[in-house]
């Protein structure tokens, strides 16, 4: 017990120290963990952006490939096409061997006009020709008529499939489903049984061949503009053992090249401040934006309600690419002047030095601004140049007649290449410039919702965000940029 | 403003609160430091590590106990791993077994001590003692827990414990006795 009196002792002597740490000690506190904070920051938003590339990814992958188990259906995406030569290879053995068919009326079956590539009424002199005609001939939806040349003109008007009757009696299937084939966004959907019927019906095609026919109809495919809608199958054999196939909507003329992508501009004006935190439109966000401490000990003590928002404008030039029937991906690099002003008193030319010299933290200023005072003062206009580089997902959200909204959200990646934003000295009681305290990489996220009043012009209001701290001065308050107002975009291409 | 808002407050990393809480817990926390270390350099170095910890793991303070426990115990924790990784403290680390102690008079002895002075004798004692001393009597860690926290046996921790504790007492009646004699002298004179 003797022994517990004394353990007890030193410890309540011991309970009793208190020494003061130097200063430095929490200089050097304060310095890692806004460091460490950075780190993680920095450690994280990669990730969250490969998660989200990854998310809308998977999104279009699933979308792409929702439908691949539905019975008796062959599909064949354009994206199988993926290497140049490859597609290359297919268009030009389209463009060079099919003739495209036109049906000037379906429903009174005035037949077929056959055209080549060239747009005129000469059609290559194939030895045959197959034709898939359009649904609205409910008799006949299925045909196959003899090549068009004057040699075996008798064997053109025989045909040498007839129609499926069952289609007679479903007047409610959807269109596309009662045809042998159909395309629907960059996709050619082929029934096994309309592969099997021509393989049975054109002389000497084998089993190996309706790969091959796939892969034609499916650039084909990729080529026009028939989303949805019923098509034709064209086959034609210029010799008895080379068949060839082309898919044509019904109000296709010719073989139309179909490109996904765009490019345009865009221009944007509206007001900007530096917000603190998520006070992106809050007036109070700016009220003491201009406070940029040197000193721990006067954090926060200092505000300056003068201060205003200021005229934020930026530009840019984008690639655009569909990604979906609803959806786009844009690429962008911009440039972006942001601003605010608040009151500063006279200006003071003189040398001064801020921070410590000697250990490399401080800095020379050739002059500084007064506070502004109970005068007033003079107004100052803190403006950031910046350019950068974004990526932009757009998705409609709402379609009516001709008007659609979209929703776009963009990443940017931005370098701040110029300022003039002055910072506050409480120890001089005054503002001065130090570009070194500004964060020059900045990352920025935003949003808007454009309506598009026709296809290459869209406007609306945005709203953008700094992620990343304007200062990286540990000691200061956490400030933001954020801008919101008017956006408008226009595409220059088809 | 209460412990459970300043914390809340730092998890907004706001610095005016870090700096509070700093402020409010800095002194005690070096004063601890100071009795692990043999400098004052060394103590601050590792109140700053101590303080980073804080800071970067307040997250994981759930309010179960008082802050400033959960703040002594990443201190301590914070010690021992300077001590550890410090070549200067790491030769001492190893508790090679020392020659007996000469045995003390008095096993209790009255501490007619100041709370300072008592550290620095603390602090002379070499660094395995200093360490073990530290952990039990101040600290309250059982030799079982002490054997954990340091990979050794808890018998080592028993005898290094044993060792610092005469020594101690030794030192404490030295300076009991000097203090004696020169009130004595004085009054003589």
């Amino acid at each position: 017990m003797k022994q517990n009196e004394f353990e007890q002792h030193v410890k309540n002597l011991m309970g009793d120290l208190d020494l003061s740490p130097s200063d430095e000690v929490w200089v050097e506190v304060e310095r890692r963990i806004r460091k460490e904070k950075k780190r993680r920051f920095i450690f994280w938003w990669p990730l969250f952006a490969l998660l989200l590339a990854g998310g809308v990814g998977a999104y279009f992958f699933i979308n792409n490939n929702s439908n691949t188990n539905k019975k008796n259906t062959k599909y064949i995406t354009a994206n199988k096409l993926n290497k140049p030569a490859e597609k290359k290879n297919a268009e030009s053995n389209i463009s060079a061997k099919i003739n495209t068919v036109k049906l000037t009326d379906s429903g009174n079956d005035k037949s077929t006009e056959l055209i080549n590539d060239n747009g005129d009424n000469n059609p290559a002199p194939y030895d045959k020709r197959i034709v898939f005609k359009p649904v609205a001939d409910k008799a006949n939806v299925t045909s196959i008529k003899s090549k068009p040349t004057a040699k075996q003109s008798q064997q053109e008007k025989q045909p040498l499939l007839t129609t499926n009757s069952s289609l007679k009696s479903e007047e409610d299937k959807p269109i596309h489903s009662s045809l042998p084939a159909y395309v629907t966004n960059e996709k050619a959907i082929i029934t096994d049984n309309a592969i099997q019927q021509t393989a049975n019906n054109i002389n000497n095609i084998e089993p190996k061949q309706v790969d091959e026919i796939t892969s034609l109809i499916t650039a084909t495919a990729a080529h026009t503009d028939s989303v949805n809608k019923p098509v034709q199958l064209v086959f034609a054999s210029k010799k008895p053992d080379s068949t060839i196939v082309a898919v044509v909507p019904d109000n296709t003329i010719k073989l139309k090249k179909k490109n996904n992508w765009g490019w345009g501009g865009s221009i944007a004006v509206g007001s900007s401040a530096l917000a603190d935190g998520f006070g992106i439109l809050e007036k109070s966000a700016t009220f003491d934006a201009a406070v940029i401490n040197t000193t721990a000990a006067n954090l926060g003590s200092f505000a300056n309600s003068s201060s205003k928002r200021g005229a934020t404008v930026s530009g840019s030039l984008f690639i655009q690419k569909q990604v979906g029937a609803k959806s786009a991906l844009r690429f962008a690099v911009s440039y972006n002047y942001l601003s605010w002003s608040f009151n500063v008193g006279s200006r003071v030319d003189s040398v001064f030095a801020t921070g410590s010299i000697s250990t490399g933290s401080g800095v020379f200023s050739n002059g500084f601004y007064r506070t502004a005072g109970g005068s007033g003062g003079n107004r100052y206009t803190n403006s950031y140049h910046l350019l950068g580089a974004s990526a932009e997902f757009s998705l409609k959200v709402f379609q009516r007649k001709k008007l659609n909204l979209y929703w776009d959200n963009a990443l940017s990646y931005k370098r701040l290449v110029t300022s003039n934003m002055l910072q506050y000295n409480s120890t001089l009681s005054g503002y001065y410039q130090n570009n070194d305290l500004l964060q020059k990489n900045q990352l920025f996220f935003s949003t808007a919702f454009l309506v598009h009043t026709n296809a290459r012009f869209s406007i609306g209001p945005y709203v953008q965000y700094g992620i990343t701290p304007v200062i990286k001065n540990e000691q200061s308050p956490r400030r933001h940029f954020s801008s919101f107002g008017i956006r408008s975009n226009f595409l220059f291409g088809k | 403003m209460d412990d459970r808002q300043l914390v809340k407050e730092c998890l907004k990393s706001y610095p005016a609160a870090q700096r509070r809480l700093y402020d409010q817990y800095a002194k005690s926390m070096l004063g601890i430091c100071y009795r692990y270390t043999k400098s004052i350099k060394d103590a601050e170095d590792v109140l700053q590590d101590g303080f980073v910890k804080v800071f970067t793991s307040l997250q994981q303070y759930k309010f179960e106990g008082e802050l400033g426990a959960w703040i002594r115990r990443i201190m301590v924790n914070t010690a021992l791993n300077f001590l550890k990784k410090n070549s200067r403290y790491r030769t001492e680390m190893f508790f090679p077994e020392q020659p007996p102690l000469h045995p003390v008079a008095d096993d209790n002895p009255i501490i007619d001590i100041q709370t300072k002075e008592l550290a620095e004798l603390i602090r002379q004692l070499p660094h395995g003692y200093q360490t073990i001393f530290n952990l039990h009597a101040v600290e309250g860690y059982s030799h079982v827990e002490i054997g954990q926290m340091l990979g050794i046996s808890d018998g080592t921790s028993r005898s290094q414990y044993a060792r610092a504790r005469a020594l101690l007492i030794s030192w404490i009646e030295k300076k009991t006795t000097e203090v004696l004699n020169s009130s004595y002298e004085a009054k003589r004179i």
